[in-house]
Protein backbone atom coordinates (compact mmCIF):
# COMPACT_ATOMS: atom_id res chain seq x y z
CA UNK A 1 0.00 0.00 0.00
CA UNK A 2 1.28 3.40 -0.56
CA UNK A 3 -0.17 6.15 1.54
CA UNK A 4 0.09 9.99 1.52
CA UNK A 5 -1.70 12.79 2.77
CA UNK A 6 -3.80 13.02 0.01
CA UNK A 7 -4.38 9.36 -1.36
CA UNK A 8 -4.06 6.04 -0.78
CA UNK A 9 -2.82 3.54 -3.44
CA UNK A 10 -3.64 -0.32 -3.09
CA UNK A 11 -2.23 -3.11 -5.16
CA UNK A 12 -4.33 -6.52 -4.98
CA UNK A 13 -5.30 -9.63 -6.16
CA UNK A 14 -8.67 -10.55 -6.85
CA UNK A 15 -9.00 -12.76 -3.86
CA UNK A 16 -12.07 -12.08 -2.06
CA UNK A 17 -10.07 -12.73 1.10
CA UNK A 18 -8.59 -8.82 0.65
CA UNK A 19 -12.32 -7.33 0.86
CA UNK A 20 -11.88 -6.33 4.68
CA UNK A 21 -8.70 -5.12 4.57
CA UNK A 22 -9.44 -2.76 1.85
CA UNK A 23 -12.73 -1.18 2.72
CA UNK A 24 -11.22 -0.98 6.31
CA UNK A 25 -8.59 1.49 4.50
CA UNK A 26 -10.46 3.03 2.50
CA UNK A 27 -13.01 3.67 5.69
CA UNK A 28 -9.97 4.86 7.62
CA UNK A 29 -9.05 7.46 3.98
CA UNK A 30 -12.49 8.78 4.00
CA UNK A 31 -12.34 9.37 7.96
CA UNK A 32 -9.22 10.92 7.52
CA UNK A 33 -10.23 13.31 4.63
CA UNK A 34 -13.19 14.35 7.22
CA UNK A 35 -16.01 12.80 5.77
CA UNK A 36 -18.99 12.33 8.94
CA UNK A 37 -18.82 8.52 10.03
CA UNK A 38 -21.83 7.52 7.74
CA UNK A 39 -20.42 9.01 4.62
CA UNK A 40 -17.05 6.85 5.80
CA UNK A 41 -19.11 3.59 5.55
CA UNK A 42 -20.49 4.29 2.77
CA UNK A 43 -17.24 4.67 0.68
CA UNK A 44 -16.40 1.77 2.48
CA UNK A 45 -19.44 -0.09 1.26
CA UNK A 46 -19.49 0.73 -2.56
CA UNK A 47 -15.35 -0.08 -2.76
CA UNK A 48 -16.29 -3.34 -1.15
CA UNK A 49 -19.39 -4.19 -3.37
CA UNK A 50 -17.33 -3.18 -7.00
CA UNK A 51 -14.07 -5.28 -5.80
CA UNK A 52 -16.60 -8.03 -5.09
CA UNK A 53 -18.25 -7.18 -8.95
CA UNK A 54 -14.93 -7.10 -10.51
CA UNK A 55 -13.61 -10.56 -8.63
CA UNK A 56 -16.99 -12.50 -9.31
CA UNK A 57 -18.25 -11.43 -12.59
CA UNK A 58 -14.83 -9.52 -14.06
CA UNK A 59 -12.49 -12.57 -13.01
CA UNK A 60 -14.69 -15.00 -12.81
CA UNK A 61 -13.63 -15.89 -9.68
CA UNK A 62 -10.17 -16.38 -10.14
CA UNK A 63 -8.14 -15.51 -6.93
CA UNK A 64 -4.81 -14.10 -8.88
CA UNK A 65 -6.09 -10.94 -11.10
CA UNK A 66 -4.63 -7.47 -10.55
CA UNK A 67 -7.08 -4.80 -9.23
CA UNK A 68 -5.73 -1.37 -8.68
CA UNK A 69 -7.75 0.68 -5.84
CA UNK A 70 -6.96 4.74 -5.62
CA UNK A 71 -8.62 6.97 -3.09
CA UNK A 72 -7.51 10.45 -2.75
CA UNK A 73 -9.11 13.93 -1.68
CA UNK A 74 -11.45 15.77 -3.91
CA UNK A 75 -14.14 18.15 -3.76
CA UNK A 76 -14.36 18.19 -0.31
CA UNK A 77 -14.70 14.27 0.17
CA UNK A 78 -12.98 11.48 -1.69
CA UNK A 79 -12.60 10.02 -5.41
CA UNK A 80 -12.15 6.19 -5.25
CA UNK A 81 -10.99 4.82 -8.52
CA UNK A 82 -10.96 0.52 -9.16
CA UNK A 83 -9.21 -0.29 -12.10
CA UNK A 84 -8.91 -3.72 -13.12
CA UNK A 85 -7.71 -5.98 -16.39
CA UNK A 86 -10.68 -8.44 -17.03
CA UNK A 87 -12.63 -8.09 -20.18
CA UNK A 88 -13.66 -5.01 -21.48
CA UNK A 89 -17.66 -4.31 -21.64
CA UNK A 90 -20.14 -1.52 -22.52
CA UNK A 91 -21.59 0.33 -19.77
CA UNK A 92 -24.37 0.87 -21.37
CA UNK A 93 -24.77 -2.47 -20.61
CA UNK A 94 -25.07 -2.69 -16.82
CA UNK A 95 -28.37 -3.69 -15.24
CA UNK A 96 -30.57 -0.35 -14.60
CA UNK A 97 -30.97 1.30 -10.95
CA UNK A 98 -34.61 -0.33 -10.45
CA UNK A 99 -34.25 -4.01 -11.27
CA UNK A 100 -35.72 -6.03 -8.79
CA UNK A 101 -33.59 -6.61 -5.83
CA UNK A 102 -34.70 -9.43 -4.64
CA UNK A 103 -33.72 -11.43 -8.09
CA UNK A 104 -30.21 -12.58 -7.88
CA UNK A 105 -27.23 -10.56 -8.95
CA UNK A 106 -27.24 -6.44 -9.22
CA UNK A 107 -27.74 -5.41 -5.51
CA UNK A 108 -24.30 -4.46 -5.24
CA UNK A 109 -24.36 -2.25 -8.76
CA UNK A 110 -27.27 -0.93 -6.84
CA UNK A 111 -25.89 0.02 -3.54
CA UNK A 112 -23.38 2.04 -5.27
CA UNK A 113 -25.38 4.08 -7.15
CA UNK A 114 -27.31 5.11 -4.22
CA UNK A 115 -24.74 5.60 -2.01
CA UNK A 116 -22.13 7.42 -3.70
CA UNK A 117 -23.00 10.92 -5.29
CA UNK A 118 -20.72 10.32 -8.60
CA UNK A 119 -20.48 6.67 -10.81
CA UNK A 120 -18.71 6.52 -13.88
CA UNK A 121 -17.64 3.67 -15.62
CA UNK A 122 -14.74 3.66 -18.14
CA UNK A 123 -14.18 1.14 -20.68
CA UNK A 124 -10.51 0.65 -21.67
CA UNK A 125 -8.47 -1.24 -24.13
CA UNK A 126 -7.42 -4.14 -21.34
CA UNK A 127 -9.76 -3.60 -18.99
CA UNK A 128 -11.76 -1.69 -17.10
CA UNK A 129 -11.78 1.47 -14.77
CA UNK A 130 -14.87 2.65 -12.10
CA UNK A 131 -14.53 6.28 -10.71
CA UNK A 132 -17.10 7.13 -7.76
CA UNK A 133 -16.97 10.06 -5.59
CA UNK A 134 -18.42 10.88 -2.37
CA UNK A 135 -18.49 14.77 -1.16
CA UNK A 136 -19.54 15.43 2.73
CA UNK A 137 -22.83 17.26 2.70
CA UNK A 138 -23.38 20.33 2.48
CA UNK B 1 -1.95 -10.38 3.35
CA UNK B 2 -4.86 -11.85 3.04
CA UNK B 3 -7.60 -11.87 5.89
CA UNK B 4 -7.23 -15.78 7.40
CA UNK B 5 -10.64 -15.78 9.41
CA UNK B 6 -11.74 -19.04 10.31
CA UNK B 7 -14.65 -20.89 8.69
CA UNK B 8 -16.10 -22.83 11.76
CA UNK B 9 -17.37 -19.69 14.32
CA UNK B 10 -19.43 -18.45 11.16
CA UNK B 11 -22.82 -20.10 12.33
CA UNK B 12 -23.39 -21.40 15.88
CA UNK B 13 -25.16 -25.09 16.47
CA UNK B 14 -28.81 -24.74 15.96
CA UNK B 15 -31.09 -24.49 18.55
CA UNK B 16 -34.30 -26.12 18.12
CA UNK B 17 -37.60 -25.18 19.46
CA UNK B 18 -40.61 -26.93 18.07
CA UNK B 19 -40.61 -26.62 14.65
CA UNK B 20 -38.35 -23.84 14.83
CA UNK B 21 -34.73 -23.44 14.76
CA UNK B 22 -32.48 -20.69 16.37
CA UNK B 23 -29.61 -19.83 14.26
CA UNK B 24 -26.92 -17.09 15.42
CA UNK B 25 -24.26 -15.86 13.03
CA UNK B 26 -21.14 -14.51 13.74
CA UNK B 27 -18.50 -11.98 12.36
CA UNK B 28 -18.36 -9.79 9.52
CA UNK B 29 -20.03 -11.14 6.55
CA UNK B 30 -18.84 -10.29 2.80
CA UNK B 31 -17.89 -12.29 -0.24
CA UNK B 32 -15.06 -14.13 1.34
CA UNK B 33 -17.19 -16.13 3.54
CA UNK B 34 -20.89 -15.71 2.23
CA UNK B 35 -20.36 -19.10 0.67
CA UNK B 36 -19.76 -20.91 4.02
CA UNK B 37 -23.07 -18.79 5.28
CA UNK B 38 -24.78 -20.12 2.53
CA UNK B 39 -23.68 -23.64 2.94
CA UNK B 40 -24.29 -23.32 6.51
CA UNK B 41 -27.82 -22.06 6.48
CA UNK B 42 -29.20 -24.44 3.41
CA UNK B 43 -27.66 -27.21 5.87
CA UNK B 44 -29.71 -26.02 8.59
CA UNK B 45 -32.68 -26.50 6.69
CA UNK B 46 -31.92 -29.31 4.83
CA UNK B 47 -31.33 -31.03 8.31
CA UNK B 48 -33.85 -29.47 10.49
CA UNK B 49 -36.68 -28.66 8.16
CA UNK B 50 -37.97 -25.97 10.39
CA UNK B 51 -40.88 -24.27 10.04
CA UNK B 52 -39.45 -21.26 10.81
CA UNK B 53 -35.78 -20.11 10.32
CA UNK B 54 -35.13 -17.32 13.03
CA UNK B 55 -31.45 -16.18 12.41
CA UNK B 56 -29.29 -14.02 15.18
CA UNK B 57 -27.85 -11.41 14.20
CA UNK B 58 -26.30 -10.03 17.31
CA UNK B 59 -22.74 -10.54 16.29
CA UNK B 60 -22.79 -9.28 12.84
CA UNK B 61 -21.73 -5.51 12.60
CA UNK B 62 -21.06 -5.47 8.76
CA UNK B 63 -22.41 -7.50 6.04
CA UNK B 64 -22.34 -7.08 1.87
CA UNK B 65 -24.23 -7.74 -0.81
CA UNK B 66 -23.21 -11.36 -1.01
CA UNK B 67 -24.48 -12.27 2.11
CA UNK B 68 -27.55 -10.63 1.53
CA UNK B 69 -28.33 -12.45 -1.04
CA UNK B 70 -27.48 -15.65 1.04
CA UNK B 71 -30.59 -14.57 3.38
CA UNK B 72 -33.07 -13.57 0.33
CA UNK B 73 -31.85 -17.20 -0.98
CA UNK B 74 -32.90 -18.52 2.28
CA UNK B 75 -35.97 -16.31 2.73
CA UNK B 76 -37.34 -17.76 -0.92
CA UNK B 77 -36.35 -21.45 0.11
CA UNK B 78 -38.30 -21.35 3.12
CA UNK B 79 -41.27 -19.55 1.44
CA UNK B 80 -41.80 -22.43 -0.81
CA UNK B 81 -41.81 -24.71 1.57
CA UNK B 82 -44.31 -22.54 3.30
CA UNK B 83 -41.86 -21.83 6.40
CA UNK B 84 -40.94 -18.54 7.45
CA UNK B 85 -37.49 -16.00 8.44
CA UNK B 86 -36.99 -13.77 11.37
CA UNK B 87 -34.10 -12.26 11.20
CA UNK B 88 -33.05 -11.22 14.99
CA UNK B 89 -31.22 -8.36 16.62
CA UNK B 90 -30.28 -6.51 13.07
CA UNK B 91 -27.15 -4.23 13.95
CA UNK B 92 -27.17 -0.65 12.45
CA UNK B 93 -24.87 -0.84 9.31
CA UNK B 94 -26.97 -4.59 8.29
CA UNK B 95 -30.56 -2.97 8.40
CA UNK B 96 -28.66 0.23 6.20
CA UNK B 97 -28.02 -2.14 3.44
CA UNK B 98 -31.24 -3.51 3.45
CA UNK B 99 -32.97 -0.38 3.23
CA UNK B 100 -30.68 0.66 0.71
CA UNK B 101 -31.25 -2.72 -1.25
CA UNK B 102 -34.84 -2.31 -1.03
CA UNK B 103 -35.28 -5.49 1.14
CA UNK B 104 -35.92 -4.38 4.13
CA UNK B 105 -39.37 -4.60 3.75
CA UNK B 106 -39.24 -8.73 2.78
CA UNK B 107 -38.15 -9.65 6.46
CA UNK B 108 -39.65 -10.05 9.23
CA UNK B 109 -37.51 -8.56 12.21
CA UNK B 110 -37.56 -9.07 16.07
CA UNK B 111 -35.32 -7.40 18.86
CA UNK B 112 -35.08 -11.21 20.58
CA UNK B 113 -34.88 -14.79 19.91
CA UNK B 114 -37.64 -15.09 21.98
CA UNK B 115 -39.69 -12.25 20.39
CA UNK B 116 -38.80 -13.93 17.35
CA UNK B 117 -40.16 -17.35 18.34
CA UNK B 118 -43.62 -15.53 19.16
CA UNK B 119 -43.66 -14.41 16.05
Amino acid sequence: MVESTNGVELKINSDPANLRRVRKQIEDFARSAGLPQQACHYVGLAANEALANIMRHGYGGAKDRPILVTARRYDGGVQLTIRDWAAPFDPGALPPGNQDPSTPGGIGLICIRKVMDEVHFSRLPDGMLLTMVKRAAR
Amino acid sequence: MPDARGKDDLVSTPQIHGDAVIAAVRGEIDLHNSPELRSALLGVLGKNRPKKLIVNLAQVPYVDSSAIAVLVETLQKMRRGGGRVVLVAVQPRVKGLLEIARLDSIFVLAASDDEALAK
